[in-house]
């Protein structure tokens, strides 16, 4: 004889509740390269400091090189950095609005002003002042042409994955539901910047 | 468009306090000064940070933190 099984009540489900609104949103570009912005910035900061710390006993020295450097070229690169930045924010918020060929025209705005660094930079190298000098010159030098140089390798690279993302947007690839690539992007070219705003005034303006 | 106007105002803000540095260095001013003007400069990008890309604040602490011992141990291992 079969027993009959009495019908299970049926499940009452409480309403989902939203969590109530966060005032911070989850970081811009993810975890991942807030630490590596993190850490670049700790490097350049090293950088920094040992070559902060060798005015002290060499402050002539390094005076008089300082005195070679071009300040203009410097200011130059800043705005250009400052600049590039804002382009690239731009294109976050395009990208949020839903509007691909907009990001991509500010992605690749971005990437001119990062080449603009770049052959700013070069020309700042290649001046008849700085003529004949190498990384065995002496410390600031070696401080100089080392961070500057660490620098504009990082810029070289922000200015591939920014013409990268201004491709790839333009593809249609990203949009308000696919934003993480693009954020992480302009969040590394806001490094850049950040690391530049360190380098600019204690390579070529500050001294004791 | 407020985020936008935001953004450009926080630019502008840097590029004047790019030529103050400029100016500050062309006048002979001490490194402390010029540190001072850059820390102004971050706490400018802080302030985008925050309030445009929305950051958890415990970063942006942790930045200035970073760069605010950059700049002024920059200044003490200087001597000025």
């Amino acid at each position: 004889m079969l027993d009959t099984v009495a019908p299970s009540p049926p499940v009452t489900r409480e309403p989902a509740v939203p969590p109530p609104p966060s005032r911070w949103h989850p970081l811009t570009g993810g975890t991942a390269v807030w630490l590596f912005m993190c850490i670049e910035v700790i490097t350049f900061g090293m950088f920094l400091l040992g070559h902060a710390w060798g005015w002290r006993g060499q402050a002539a020295v390094y005076r008089e090189a300082q005195a070679l450097l071009h300040v203009d070229s410097g200011v130059r690169g800043t705005v250009l950095l400052l600049v590039g930045s804002g382009l690239a924010y731009q294109a976050v918020l395009t990208n949020a609005a839903g509007r691909p060929r907009a990001t991509a025209g500010w992605f690749a705005a971005s990437a001119v002003a990062g080449l603009a660094f770049s052959v700013n930079k070069v020309l700042e190298y290649g001046s008849p002042e700085l003529a004949g000098i190498t990384l065995s010159t002496n410390d600031f030098w070696f401080s100089y042409i080392f961070i500057t140089g660490l620098h504009l390798l990082h810029v070289l690279g922000g200015v591939g994955v920014l013409a990268y993302l201004s491709v790839q947007a333009a593809r249609g690839v990203y949009g308000p539901d696919n934003a993480l690539n693009v954020e992480a992007g302009a969040a590394y070219w806001h490094l850049v910047d950040v690391a530049w705003i360190l380098v600019f005034p204690i390579l070529y303006l500050m001294h004791p | 468009m407020k985020r936008t106007y935001l953004s450009f105002l926080a630019l502008t803000a840097l590029l004047g306090l790019t030529g103050a540095m400029w100016a500050l260095a062309g006048a002979e001013s001490s490194a402390a000064m010029v540190a001072a003007v850059a820390a102004v400069k971050m706490v400018v990008i802080g302030a985008v940070f925050l309030e445009l890309d929305c950051a958890w604040p415990g970063w942006a602490v942790a930045a200035a933190a970073i760069v605010g011992t950059v700049l002024g141990g920059a200044v003490l291992l200087m001597g000025a």
